[in-house]
Formats: structure tokens, sequence, C-alpha cells
């Protein structure tokens, strides 16, 4: 984000040649159509949990249609807060993301944008430690 | 022997050019191309006459073009066009900047360009060369019957029409599938081999659509409305939102299998 | 004897070949890569911004001679690719005793700013004059970055005297702005929503959120509490946890909520400053003699 305020003063003198600010190799051309950018947190090893979330993808969130606006998606979300807090803060955690997700008023502005078309929402700015919060441009995607 | 090493060793700049353009071709024959381009810009800085402007140029853009960096390519594809020494050198790179063009996927561009080339050139151009990259545009445009098309006025048994005939055919129809499992859940699923996805739609849809008439049957009003908003609804949307999205991935599927062979196996010409 | 002497001419020819082409890239080509083409066209690329390969050339020069000139070029290019670590070891290596030790100093300074190291910034600005009178321009750097930290301002007076009239009533903003930040209260939010569902919420300007939170703790309250009274226990229980499920969610999510908030109006509190900062090229001198 600060980086991006500095883009942002600098850009007009030095946008050009920034292609050749690294050192890039031949490219494998395939055609194909761009790859899905991903919309899932990678999977964490946590056995009994992921037993029920594929559980959960199976039965309902692959069936119940594309309900949730934010990245990681709200079932994402309620397991990676299992496996970085306690059940019982991630359940506090997940209603209020339920909450946030039924909103119906939809203010999308309140939140960064992912660069998966999605908003982005991490865990780490729910977990009640002030020291981690970060605040996100909203002009900027977030990878 | 003698002489020929001394006549080596005492060149003078022209040859030191020359030596400079074979070092820089030898880097871009071995795909070396970040470092070829600074050896072209080299050449080009201590070449003051204009004998290099246009190769170098072009040769720089194609090493762009190698390493997928399009935007760039295309650049230094209009200063070579502008250093160009003969009509058959504009053309050539001309057609370069279409070609770049089509894998950048900036296809309207490309097309326009295809047009414009056709009128500025006249009987310059075959006009299978137009047809034949207009065809590519459409392909990597994943529109396989325009590109059919295109390669039908080479062609009747030209190679990518039978592909694109087979695409085109093999492709799902995303309207069909969405429309029919808004009228009956789960059979678009079904069209689109997803059969198990299809069964459980199904189900879930009998089973909330039953609970919130039941609600409202026996008078619980306000549960009827929840289970109705919050979970029929939601289950019934998913249906016909999977169907088209199965529609859509397959369609997806086969248009890569294509992408994969062209890019593979196709030996003729490719952007 | 014949197939011998054609294979012994083809020998010699090869290693008459090997031999032209080793002389002709060590020899010949030394005129396009001598020590001054490679500047020449390394300065070309600088001022191109073609900032790595300008980098390549210099570096190439640097391995024989040295010239504090070009490694100030070399600092320079990895500032301007916003590298700014590498930047900063590239700057310390210009001596004292170059002309360019003061522009130098200037830049690692400029480069500590711009990678958002105050600390080491203020450390090294501190250090950096043997005299206990340090420079005006340090100065300013200094007290503008101080508003960047998480710190106890000093005094305002002192603090805002040191800077020009013109950018006075502006530090001066900042230093209210910084001293009194409109942060909100966690604690008053999960207050408020404890009482209230959703007020926390609204509290902490996010109204959606909060008349969301209080529509579905209310619903599924009402829905429990009418249960109770017709005797469906089962179902009562049912619709009392997702009540309870909701309420205790929107009470947690208040607090986030405010700590989101708060982040926000420091994110554009810093903004605002480094904007300010930027403007005035961080109060230090532009570097002379780069490209015209």
């Amino acid at each position: 984000m600060k980086i991006v305020v500095f883009i942002l003063l600098i850009s007009p003198i030095f946008i050009s040649a920034q292609t050749d600010w690294y050192r890039w190799g031949k490219a494998n051309i395939n055609y194909s159509s761009q790859q899905n950018l991903a919309n899932e947190v990678p999977k964490k090893n946590v056995s009994a949990l992921s037993v029920l979330k594929d559980g959960y993808s199976f039965f309902i969130s692959d069936l119940d249609g594309d309900n949730c606006p934010f990245y990681p998606t709200c079932s994402s979300f309620y397991i990676e807060s299992i496996s970085e807090t306690n059940i019982f803060k991630a359940t506090l955690m997940f209603a209020d993301r339920f909450t946030r997700d039924s909103n119906l008023f939809k203010t999308h502005e309140h939140y960064p944008k992912h660069i998966s078309g999605r908003l982005y929402d991490p865990i780490g700015n729910y977990l009640l430690t002030d020291s981690i919060v970060v605040y996100y441009s909203r002009e900027e995607f977030i990878k | 022997m003698f002489a020929f090493f001394i006549s080596f060793i005492s060149t003078n700049k022209a040859q030191n050019l020359e030596m400079q353009k074979s070092y820089a071709d030898s880097l871009f024959q071995s795909e070396r191309f970040f470092d070829a381009i600074t050896e072209y810009k080299r050449l080009q800085f201590f070449s003051n006459s204009e004998e290099y402007n246009y190769s170098s140029n072009f040769k720089i853009a194609l090493c762009y073009k190698a390493g997928a960096k399009y935007d760039d390519a295309i650049k230094y594809f209009n200063i070579a066009k502008t250093n160009s020494n003969n009509v058959q050198d504009s053309i050539n790179t001309e057609l370069q900047i279409i070609r770049t063009n089509i894998l950048r996927r900036t296809i309207p561009e490309a097309l326009s360009l295809l047009k414009q080339i056709d009128e500025k050139y006249p009987n310059k151009i075959d006009s299978s060369t137009i047809n034949y990259w207009s065809g590519w545009a459409y392909i990597l445009n994943d529109d396989w019957d325009l590109a059919s098309k295109e390669f039908e006025k080479i062609n009747n048994l030209h190679p990518l029409k039978t592909l694109a005939d087979s695409v085109d055919s093999e492709k799902y129809s995303v309207t069909f599938a969405k429309v029919s499992s808004f009228i009956i859940p789960g059979s678009g699923q079904f069209y689109t081999g997803n059969y198990l996805s299809g069964i459980m739609s199904l189900g879930w849809d009998i089973l909330w659509g039953y609970l919130t008439i039941n609600a409202f049957v026996t008078d619980r009003a306000v549960e009827g409305i929840l289970i109705g908003s919050l979970l029929w609804t939601r289950f019934y949307k998913g249906n016909f939102q999977n169907a088209e999205r199965f529609a859509v991935e397959r369609n997806k599927e086969i248009s890569n299998k294509a992408y994969q062979y062209l890019a593979k196996k196709y030996i003729g010409e490719k952007p | 004897m014949v197939t011998t002497r054609l294979k012994l001419t083809a020998q010699l020819s090869t290693l008459i070949y090997l031999l032209t082409i080793n002389s002709l890239f060590a020899q010949n080509l030394d005129n396009l890569l001598s020590d001054k083409n490679r500047i020449a066209f390394g300065n070309y690329l600088f001022c191109e911004h073609d900032y790595l390969r300008a980098i390549d050339e210099f570096d190439f020069v640097l391995k024989t001679q040295w010239d504090d000139s070009l490694q100030f070029k070399i600092a320079t290019s990895y500032y301007r690719m916003m590298l700014f670590d590498r930047a900063y070891i590239e700057f310390k290596k210009i001596q004292v005793n170059s002309l360019l030790f003061k522009q130098s100093q200037y830049e690692q300074y400029r480069t500590l700013f711009m990678s958002n190291n105050y600390v080491l910034l203020q450390k090294v600005i501190d250090n950096s004059t043997s005299k206990s009178e340090i420079p005006l321009e340090l100065l300013h750097l200094k007290n503008s970055s101080i508003l960047l930290r998480d710190i106890q301002l000093p005094l305002k007076n002192g603090f805002i005297s040191a800077f020009g009239k013109d950018d006075r009533t502006k530090i001066s903003e900042f230093y209210d702005w910084k001293y009194d930040l409109p942060y909100k209260s966690p604690a008053l939010a999960t207050i408020m929503s404890a009482i209230i569902p959703g007020s926390g919420k609204i509290y902490a300007e996010e109204v959606g959120d909060g008349i969301t939170a209080f529509l579905l703790t209310g619903l599924f309250t009402y829905l429990a509490v009418d249960k109770f009274q017709n005797n469906h226990n089962s179902s009562g229980w049912l619709y009392s946890s997702i009540a309870a499920f909701f309420y205790a969610g929107n009470v947690y999510g208040s607090a986030t909520a405010v700590q989101n908030y708060n982040a926000g109006i420091k994110f554009n509190f810093d903004r605002e400053v480094k904007i300010f900062i930027n403007d005035r090229n961080q109060f230090l001198p532009t570097p002379k003699h780069l490209c015209n």
C-alpha cells in the first residue's frame, strides 16, 4: 500500500522500461485461456477439519451457488480461523463474517479488492489483535 | 595466412559493428533474449548510420515477443516499421504486429489491422495470408465458427478448418444448460454430464420446496418465508448457476485441448 | 593418402577458424566494449530508464577501476527500480573523500524514508554530524518522519519552528491531527453491541452491517420466543442458539470493526503526510549531473 503512494508519485517519470527491471527469459506460449485465478485458500493440513470441509463442499457449498463475495470464501475463512485460533473464537469470527456477508446494503466499497475479483477480507484483520490489523489501499488489487 | 590474421586484428568500425550484430544474433539464436536486447541496443547506440535501425529494432521486438512482453514488442515493431527500407520489410513488420496482437489477445485490434493492411498494400499480400491470420485471431478469441470460415476461404480441407469445425461441434450450449435447469432443476447438469451434481441439486430443491410449502400450509408463515428465501431460492439459484458454470467449464476444457494441440503438435506457422 | 591430407586440412582449417573467432571476440570487439564505450552506453541506458542493463555496464567497468560517479549511478538505478535496501547499501559505498559523498548521504536518507525505515533514518541523521546542530533540511526530514512513527510527539512549538514559513501551517495541521487522531474505542463498540445488537457496528461506521446484525438477531429471538410460547421447545432451542450465534458474533465483530476503522484512520493520515513530504522532495536537494 505504501508503495502505491510512491508509485503514484514517481510513475509519470519512470513508467517506461519497467519490463526490463528484472531478467526475464523465454515465455512458454500455449494459447490456453487464462488460468482461473485462485479462489480458494491453499489447503492446510487439518485432517479432521478438511474431512468436514470436503463434506460441506460436496453437500452444500458446491450446490448452493456463488453466494460469498469475499476472498477467502466463508467456509475457508472458518476453516482457516479454526486452525489459527480455537473453535470458540473462530465461531465468533465466522458469525461476524456471516453477518457481513448477508449485509442487505452491499457496502462493497468498504473492502479492498482481491485480484480474483472478490473482496479481500483476510483472517488477520479479525483476530482482535490490534497490532496485526492491516489497512489495504482501496485503489489497488491485492494478490 | 598471416595477412588474413592481420586484416582481422586491424578491423575498422564497420566490421566491428558487423561483429556486434553477429554476437547479438548468436544470443538471439540461443534464446537468451534479455541479453540479446542489450547487445542489439549496443549495436544501435554505436552505429551512427541508419543501417541497423530496422534490423535491430525488429530483433528487439522479436525478443520481447518471445518473452511474452507483447506491449514492448509492439512498441519496437512500430519503431522498426518507421525505419524499414523497403515495402517487404514494412509488410513483414505489420504482420508481426498483427501476430503479436493475436498473442496479446487484443483481437479487435488484430482484425482491424488485418483489414487495413489489405487496403494499404494492394496486390502485395496473398489473400490467404490475411485469411490465415484472421482465422488464428478468431481461434484465440474462442470463436471457432468464424475461424472455420476464414480457413475455408484458403482451402476447404485446411487442417485448421477441420480442427475448428470439430471444436465447434463438440461445444456445449451454455444457454441451453442454464434454461433447462431453470425449468427442471438438475437437468442442465445432466446435459453437461455432471450427473451426481444434478441429482443432488434436484434433491435439495425438492426438500426445501416441500418444507417451504409445508410451512405455509401449516400456518407458519415466518418460517416459510425464512426457509423459502434463505434456503430454497439459494439452492435453486445455485442449481442453474452450476449448470451454466459446468457448461462454461466443459467448453473451456474443449478449447484448451485444442490450444494444447496447436501449441505442441501443429506444425504450420503460428502467431 | 589423399584422405589423410584432406583430414589434416580440415583439422587445420577448424583450428584457424577457432583462432580467428577467438581473436575476433577478444580484440575486435574491444572497441565497442572498452571501458569508455561501456560507460557511454551505460549512461545512455541509464537515461532511458533501462536501469538493470545500465548497472551491468557500470559494474563491469567498476571491476577494474573505481569511479564514484558510476557507483552513484548504480545506487540511483537501484533506487529508481524501487529496490531501496540494495540502493542504501550501494550509496553507502561512496567514501568520505569523494566529491559525491554529501549527495550520497542525502540519497541514503531519502532511501531510508522511502523504505519506511524511520527509526534508522532518525538514528543516522542524529549521527551524521559531529556538530551539535543538525542542518535544517535534515531536521525537516527528521521531524516530518516522526509524524509517521508511533511515538510520543515532542513539544509543538519547537517541532514546528524548525520548518520554513511555507510549510509551517501544513505541519502544524499534521501535528494537531496526529496529536489527536480520531480513533474510536473497541471497548465502547463492544458494550454498545452487547446492549443493542448492531449499534457498535453503526458506531464503527458500518451502518449496513449494524442493521443486518440487528435484524438477524431480532428475527431469531422473535422466532425463539414464539416457539417457547407455543411449547415447541426443541425448535425454540434451535432458534435461540441461532440468535445467540448472531448476537455473540456481532459483539465480537463490533470490536474488530472498530480496529479496522482505526487502521483506516492511521492509513489515511500516513498517506497524507507521505504525499506532503514527497511533494517537498523529502526536503533534500535533488542530485545533480545524472541526465540532462
